[in-house]
């Protein structure tokens, strides 16, 4: 297949522009977003660039967005990368996990629906989201079997004391030493990778539509569930 | 089937709205909390609320817990008299807001019976919906407003169906014209500009919804708001224009009745007044119009474009996270070691950055604090933002003024008089409040000299005599004194200043001062006497 050489310099300069804002949207740059979506070898040069970079380009809405496969730690975060950005310093592994479970918890508190979309909620109040998480916790200690407990101390039972010894304050405390600071560091996270708004004085949660677009199009793609089987530890046999 | 039961599943959707209402507040303590024991008064409150959201909504202003919660005090201070203070009534507030009208952010779906289908089917609900808004462009807060279903509930307790509304109103409103009721025209005219402002609004709302999923926007919520558009587009502007012309003939003629033939009575000058709101309101509505007309064809479109996305979206099939994922990890907690692989992809980090060697042998610019006058780079341009920001600026100015003339008046009061060289000594170095920087200083220094005497009692007396533009942003010298001297009490007996040279071969040299541009300057100064008595 031939490609012009035209074709191949505007592929590049989308995956380059990607690199760097990880997302093109119609507005911001219209000659490049129109670039990709009515010249199908240029679409194809820049997926095939994607594929090299581990990634994913996909168009949702009028967005084309960059995704980072599950293996791509250089543009997506390592798990020490996640760690030192959403614990203090001096953070275990479970306080690591603790975070990874809020996060989780607050995926399926919006996205349990089972309609056309997986949005299951308008808004979620940081409240909620607490107490959610220190349910499912208690939850979760009741539920899992105890042998599978302590192979190497990821329990239930550590996340929720890790969750306790966060101490509990009245409005305003931003620390990370107390369980409002530790949920606002990991909203405020989310919220700089433009996943939801977060407006601190009303403690309000909202999606934003990347999130919901994600979750639909991809995280709960069936096309995806080999990622829940490697995550549960399923062994693929391909 | 009955024919009666045809639109079965629409009335069930008014019912459904009354029914979660109901629903989300009885048998919640929480009223208790609060003073309000029985049913009716819970009921009240709620619609009470409501409106107030609807009032918000249909001014286009934020409607935030605060604003609530407020609202909600003082209703309760007029009306109710219940034993709560602010914060209770704001806790209330939040209440009604989130758990009784929001569900706890949770969708509401009540189950209507279809009888075509002969299924029970899946009717939306929701009363009010929220948006993050900027309150005075700096707090981010989240403000309610009232959707669809909402202004439906609401206008339905007005007992009138929303399409005839529009028209209701203005036969009333022909009717006053023509009785001349004016006073009663003009509450009509609001009416029918409120109606316009509501369909507007549901328009928005409508392509809100559409954005966000086009799937839970029903082809019949879409076809019923084309149809009411048009209704209300149809012939309106024609007629809207009509009567503004109408009306404007009339208040020509009473106004030349008033300038050619006799005074206006009373009556008549009241008509004028009323005629005028009229007139106001008329074009306002023509306005509404044409923003109906305009976001008519935008959400044509609009729902066009976002379906033919859905195509696409609707061959997705997918899993569902709690079941396949969550329920397992809260089996096993070991399932969260690799989460990551799932979460990474929505996820981006910031790529590493190189270093280029080149920038060591780059020619170094030297960095100095900018003046405030210069960092402020203005990417999006509000009119309203740069004028406050400019005042702002300006008020900052003025405040170095006035310091930099505090510090020569302290000092010249404490030592009785003082030459600019004694001055200079006392500064130890620092002139940050002396000198701001020269320009300002400079011209503090040539103004006294140009006054020479100022007599303190004479300033008084005149600014007593004309009252003086009190908002002024610029420096005057006289009006600055004037000032100090009413804030500080201990330069209260300053009766004169007197400023004048004294022939001192030596000038007074200031070293290291800015200047306005932020360059440092060293300034020689002859020097001065800065005397008082």
């Amino acid at each position: 297949m031939g490609y012009e050489l035209e074709e191949v310099t505007l592929s590049q300069s989308i995956f380059y522009y990607l690199i760097e804002h990880r997302e093109l949207k119609e507005e911001d740059n219209i000659t490049l977003y129109k670039a990709y979506t009515e010249n199908e070898n240029v679409m194809d040069l820049v997926k095939r660039q994607g594929t090299i970079a581990e990634s994913l380009i996909e168009r949702y809405g009028n967005i084309i967005y960059l995704i980072p496969g599950e293996d791509n730690t250089y543009l997506g975060f390592s798990k020490q990368n996640l760690k030192a950005i959403l614990c203090k310093s001096t953070a275990t592994d479970k306080d690591y996990y603790l975070s990874q479970f809020v996060i989780l918890t607050l995926l399926v508190e919006f996205y349990d629906g089972q309609g056309s979309s997986s949005k299951a909620r308008d808004y979620l109040r940081v409240g909620d989201l607490l107490n959610s998480v220190s349910e499912r916790l208690k939850e979760g200690i009741e539920s899992s079997d105890e042998e599978s407990e302590d192979i190497d101390g990821l329990a239930f039972s550590n996340m929720l004391e890790a969750f306790e010894a966060l101490r509990s304050e009245e409005k305003g405390s931003r620390a990370r030493t107390t369980k409002e600071g530790f949920i606002y560091n990991i909203l405020k996270f989310l919220q700089n990778q433009n996943l939801i708004d977060f407006i601190e004085e009303d403690e309000m949660i909202k999606t934003t539509k990347k999130l919901d677009q994600f979750m639909d199009y991809n995280l709960l793609n069936k096309k995806n569930y080999r990622r829940v089987l490697r995550v549960l530890g399923v062994v693929e046999n391909e | 089937m009955v024919s009666f039961l045809n639109n079965f599943p629409k009335r069930m959707k008014y019912v459904g709205s009354y029914a979660f209402l109901f629903r989300n507040s009885m048998s919640k303590t929480t009223w208790k909390q609060y003073g309000f024991e029985d049913f009716y008064e819970q009921t009240n409150m709620i619609f009470i609320v409501l409106l107030f959201i609807m009032e918000q909504s249909l001014k286009d202003e934020p409607c935030t817990m605060d604003d609530i919660g407020g609202f909600i005090d003082m209703v309760n201070m007029s009306s109710f008299k219940k034993p709560i203070s602010y914060e209770e009534c704001k806790e209330l507030g939040d209440f009604i807001v989130n758990v009784i009208l929001g569900n706890q952010g949770k969708v509401m779906y009540f189950r209507g019976y279809d009888f075509q289908d002969e299924e029970y089917k899946n009717i939306h609900i929701s009363f009010i919906n929220n948006k993050p808004v900027y309150i005075d462009d700096e707090v981010r807060r989240t403000s309610y407003y009232l959707t669809d279903d909402g202004y439906n509930l609401m206008l339905s307790t007005l007992e009138m169906e929303s399409n005839m509304l529009l028209t209701i109103h203005e036969m009333i409103f022909k009717l006053h014209i023509e009785k001349a009721s004016y006073d009663k025209a003009v509450d009509d005219i609001k009416n029918i500009f409120n109606q316009l402002r509501i369909q507007y609004q549901r328009i928005r709302e409508a392509m809100r919804k559409i954005r966000q999923n086009a799937l839970s926007y029903s082809v019949l919520d879409y076809k019923i708001l084309l149809e009411e558009n048009l209704e209300t587009i149809g012939d309106t502007s024609k007629k809207f224009s009509g009567y503004r012309d109408n009306i404007r003939e009339r208040v020509r003629e009473l106004e030349e009745k008033d300038i050619n033939i006799q005074k206006l009575d009373k009556d008549d000058n009241k008509n004028l007044v009323n005629l005028k709101i009229i007139e106001n309101y008329l074009s306002r509505a023509l306005d509404e119009h044409q923003q109906i007309l305009k976001t008519h064809f935008e959400l044509k479109s609009l729902y066009t474009k976002e379906l033919e996305d859905l195509s696409q979206m609707t061959l997705i099939k997918r899993f569902n996270l709690r079941n396949e994922l969550y329920d397992k990890v809260l089996e096993n907690p070991n399932n969260l070691r690799n989460i990551e692989y799932l979460l990474r992809p929505l996820l981006n980090q910031e790529a590493d950055k190189t270093y280029n060697i080149n920038k060591s042998v780059e020619i170094q610019k030297p960095i100095r604090a900018k003046p405030k006058d210069e960092d402020e780079e203005i990417l999006e341009f509000d009119d309203e933002q740069w004028k406050e920001e400019r005042i702002a600026r300006q008020r900052e100015k003025l405040k170095q003024y006035n310091r930099s003339l505090m510090v020569i008046l302290t000092y010249a009061h404490e030592n009785n008089g003082i030459s600019l060289k004694d001055l200079k000594e006392n500064m130890n170095e620092d002139y940050s409040e002396l000198i701001p920087n020269v320009e300002i200083f400079k011209e503090i220094v040539i103004e006294l000299l140009r006054n020479a005497d100022i007599d303190i009692e004479e300033l008084k007396k005149e600014r007593s005599e004309h009252i003086v533009e009190t908002s002024t942003l610029e420096f005057q010298l006289n009006e600055s004194i004037l000032d100090l001297i009413d804030i500080n009490h201990n330069l209260e007996n300053i009766k004169k200043i007197s400023t004048y040279r004294i022939g001192d071969e030596e000038p007074v040299v200031f070293e290291n001062v800015s200047s306005s541009t932020g360059k440092i300057k060293r300034i020689y100064c002859s020097n001065i006497y800065f005397d008082l008595n």
